[in-house]
């Protein structure tokens, strides 16, 4: 019996003054009923003999109702909370994975990298064993504040479980409750404060270590795994004591690469873990775009949303593989299950390594438009990680993260250091610095703003600066002296008026004056631009573009601010789309004003790291768009396939569509459209490699065509070749097998060869195993012509002098050749 | 013999030819004269008309799928055989055809 149906026990015989007593007659342990902690000790298993006694004044009534209790509704109230998250819903495991069989657990992909490290589930911090916090004059006064503290704190539970009974989180906060309402703990508590004179928070902290040496000594995981609820609890009832001042803050410590597993991290305390060992992030608790989960990405860090945190409780410390792009936490994977991983690390490595070959040059695209592609940073590790994945610069330096998660704002001098240490790395390509953009969901303690109903329309952004003008006025001092070690630019967030605009560029006049006065560094002139992320700043561009030498558009806020949804809000995300068309329209609309001024654009929000938006801006012309650091290989990969004459007339096309599927749906055919591959490839010809099965002899070739960027989808790819193989084995004889599929998850149709270094079985028409394996893989619906030469292909495998030289040649340039000769390819 | 055949494999990129080329290689060695129409994924090719079937000793419907114009084969006496037949051992499915 563990804390919930204990606590639901619990409840019963408190509504009876009798003392009532369970003796576990296996174990000889005594539980006193009225107490969840005695309850779990007495160590109750499934078909233990118990023996109940009740003593008291009412002990007839209470008698028959625990007797009622046990009989009806103990034997279903015990349901682990971790089944609840097994649900698959419409995940499809690649069929190599599932033939392995991994235990794991779904939630939202949040960012499709893959960790594979030791989880680690971040329960609040661990409790110190002793605070000094004074003597105690008067333990009656103690006792009441203790009491006091109780009450509160379990009316505050008792509001979260409000009438939501049936969730896991509400009995989760259920047996909260009945632990707060424990009889023995309770006693324990009063006893130290009466007897001993203790402070009711070293009571607190003696019956959190006394009770937490009982529960960890339980032979049932479930019940260890409470420990972490009492010390939830009693951190809760020393914070409504102590204050939050005296009680340190649930600060994270990472020892080993961990894959940190915890129920709500604030941006500030994402940025305090070590930076080193923090290989993946699971939250419970999050939006796929809040503040977290946007820095997460810019980390490249694998991050899955939606995971319930309590379930994993008990894994702490297990071997863990965070699958990013499935959106699934593997736990405790098995030999089979790390060979899939190793391959899929491998295959990400690839196409990682292939993405380089376009880094450290600006791209243009095949009819030689051109377009910077920036990144967006936080701090200046991640300016030098932005350079390493081949930025053209920073498009969006958020500065203020050098103010949160700490006590007062950075003084002149330290800012100008990271400023200039940024804008060092950056050479001569330029920095767009963001000013202070604090307020909405990034709170900063020492500002003293106000507590907002509505914070996402409340003082945020620009709208903060005239109240701290003197905070706003060291951080332009600090940008404009850092300024002789590059070229930085200043942009101002949130703006929603031309008086805020004329307002900033008047101070950044002052400030930059009275530097030259004093005779320090300072620039002639400085760059000054906007952030467009509200509607109001949008219909005004071609004011602001007076006094403003450039624009950025911040897609998230404009998104948000022009659909009027709470992109963090888990009820109505799902209307959270920039592919809406008015999104599309209110961003055409800012590009083509802002350059009727002759203004430079950036756009700097999460739809600019998408590929498939990537024909909107070259269609648009924007002049930079600026993503997390991972994501630019990619999209300078892409921007060399694209033509811009094309994505302008898509863009025409776009900001007529009638719904956000509509858009996606044009914008997924487009770039299909545009894949120039060829369809044999010495690049997609494999000689000599190690395949120990079928299973992995297909997904090495898919993920060939996965590195090549000749899918994205290698998922789809792999289960449309092994459906194909459901019907019969595409062994054909001779050594031979051609595993083929038609699927849109396809960017260019595809011949892949692989020529294993053993052969594998394959359960061919002749029972033969398998040495050569030539994959055919077409898009749905894609070109005729390729049906063709597949056809010429399949004819040409019943030639033996066809098979004999694809026996024997091992160079896939030699290959290739031949291929193109005899299947006739120019 | 004078033979006919159709072939139709399940996606119609691979098989489908393959069990063509077969049927017409192996045909050849035997003696026998062949034309075989394929269905794959680009449709019909080279379609055997009413003529070509008339003329036929016999028909091979080569298929793992429902073919189109299956009506041509009516009362016509027919081989039904899976193409994975085809492509194990045609010389044993051409030598088991009586005229």
């Amino acid at each position: 019996m563990h804390a919930r149906p204990a606590s639901l026990l619990q409840a019963v015989a408190q509504r009876y003054r009798s003392r009532i007593t369970l003796n576990n007659l296996r174990t000889h342990k005594t539980a006193n009923v009225r107490s969840v902690f005695s309850l779990v000790g007495a160590e109750i298993r499934g078909n233990d003999p118990c023996r109940l006694r009740v003593d008291g004044p009412d002990q007839d009534q209470a008698f028959q109702a625990l007797r009622g209790f046990i009989e009806h509704e103990l034997p279903g109230s015990d349901d682990p909370p971790t089944d609840d998250s097994h649900g698959t819903g419409d995940l499809i495991l690649p069929y190599s994975l599932k033939i392995a069989g991994p235990t794991y657990l779904t939630g939202t992909p949040a960012h499709k990298a893959l960790a594979w490290a030791t989880l680690h589930v971040a329960q609040t911090w661990p409790l110190p064993t002793h605070l000094d916090v004074g003597q105690v004059d008067d333990p009656c006064v103690e006792l009441a504040r203790f009491d006091r503290a109780r009450q509160i704190l379990a009316d505050r539970i008792q509001g979260r479980i409000g009438s939501d009974k049936q969730s896991v989180e509400a009995q989760i906060l259920a047996a909260h409750l009945g632990m707060l309402r424990d009889e023995e703990f309770i006693e324990c508590i009063h006893h130290s404060i009466w007897q001993q004179r203790c402070s009711p928070a070293q009571a607190i902290l003696d019956a959190a270590g006394h009770y937490g040496r009982t529960l960890r000594s339980s032979e049932s995981a479930l019940i260890r795994e409470r420990v972490l609820d009492l010390e939830d609890l009693c951190r809760q009832l020393l914070v409504e004591i102590c204050g939050s001042q005296v009680i340190p803050s649930a600060a994270v410590g990472l020892d080993r690469p961990s894959i940190l597993a915890v129920d709500r991290l604030t941006p500030s305390a994402f940025l305090a873990l070590d930076r080193e060992n923090l290989k993946g992030l699971i939250l419970g608790d999050a939006g796929t775009t809040s503040h977290t989960i946007v820095l997460a990405r810019g980390r490249g860090l694998a991050t899955l949303a939606g995971v319930p945190i309590a379930s994993l409780k008990a894994r702490h410390g297990v071997e863990a593989i965070l699958d990013g792009a499935l959106g699934i936490l593997v736990l405790e994977p098995d030999e089979q299950v790390r060979t899939y991983y190793r391959m899929e690390q491998a295959r990400l490595a690839g196409r990682q390594a292939r993405l380089q070959e376009s880094v450290g040059s600006r791209v243009e695209t095949l009819d030689g438009a051109t377009i910077e592609v920036a990144a967006n940073i936080s701090c200046v590790e991640e300016a030098t990680l932005a350079f390493r994945h081949g930025a053209d610069g920073i498009g969006l330096f958020r500065t203020e993260m050098l103010f949160m998660d700490r006590d007062g704002p950075p003084d002149e001098q330290a800012q100008v250091a990271v400023y200039r240490e940024v804008l060092t790395a950056a050479g001569d390509r330029p920095v767009v610095f963001r000013t202070l953009d604090v307020g909405g969901d990034k709170d900063v303690p020492y500002l003293g703003l106000d507590k907002e109903d509505n914070p996402l329309l409340g003082n945020r952004g620009v709208r903060v600066y005239r109240t701290h003008e003197s905070l706003f006025r060291t951080q332009l001092r600090a940008m404009l002296q850092a300024a002789e070690h590059g070229r930085p630019w200043i942009m101002i967030p949130m703006v929603s008026n031309l008086e805020e605009v004329l307002w900033v560029r008047s101070v950044l006049d002052q400030v930059r004056a009275e530097l030259a006065e004093s005779g320090r560094p300072c620039p002639p002139s400085i760059p000054l631009g906007a952030m467009v992320e509200t509607p109001a700043a949008a219909l005004i561009v071609d004011q602001l573009c007076g006094p403003l030498d450039f624009l950025s558009i911040g897609t998230n806020d404009l998104t948000q601010y022009l659909l009027a949804v709470d992109r963090t809000n888990g009820h109505i995300r799902h209307l959270y789309d920039p592919h809406h068309p008015s999104v599309l329209r209110a961003i055409r609309h800012i590009v083509d004003q802002a350059h009727c001024h002759g203004k430079w654009v950036g756009v700097c929000g999460e739809m600019a790291a998408d590929p498939l938006n990537l024909p909107v801006w070259l269609g648009l012309g924007v002049e930079e768009i600026s993503v997390t650091p991972a994501s630019i290989g990619t999209l300078k990969d892409e921007v060399q396939g694209c033509e811009a004459q094309q994505a302008r007339t898509l863009v025409a096309d776009l900001v007529g569509c009638r719904t956000a599927a509509d858009v996606k749906d044009r914008l997924l055919a487009w770039r299909q459209r545009q894949g120039l591959f060829d369809l044999v490839d010495p690049r997609t010809v494999c000689v000599g490699v190690d395949a120990p099965t079928k299973a992995h002899a297909i997904k090495a070739l898919v993920d060939r065509l996965y590195v090549e960027g000749r899918t994205d989808d290698p998922v789809t790819v792999e289960n449309a070749l092994w459906q194909r193989e459901s019907t019969y084995s595409t062994g054909l004889g001779y050594g031979f097998a051609i595993p083929h599929c038609q699927t849109q998850a396809l960017t260019a149709d595809s011949v892949a060869i692989l020529k294993l270094a053993r052969p594998v079985e394959w359960d061919a028409l002749d029972g033969k195993p398998v040495s050569v394996v030539i994959l055919l893989a077409r898009r749905e619906g894609g070109d005729k012509r390729h049906l063709q030469v597949l056809a010429r292909l399949a004819r040409s495998l019943m030639q033996d002098s066809f098979r004999q030289f694809l026996e024997q040649a091992d160079d896939p340039e030699q290959i290739v050749r031949f291929l193109r000769q005899e299947l006739n390819l120019t | 013999m004078h033979i006919v055949a159709v072939t139709a494999c399940p996606t119609g990129i691979a098989h489908t030819y393959m069990a063509a080329e077969k049927l017409e290689k192996v045909a050849k060695e035997l003696g026998h004269t062949i034309k075989v129409e394929t269905q794959g994924a680009m449709g019909i090719e080279n379609e055997l008309t009413a003529a070509d079937i008339a003329k036929a000793d016999v028909v091979i419907l080569a298929t793992d799928i429902a073919i189109e114009k299956a009506s041509r084969f009516a009362g016509v006496k027919k081989v039904e055989i899976p193409v994975q037949r085809v492509l194990r051992d045609a010389k044993a499915v051409l030598d088991g055809l009586k005229p």
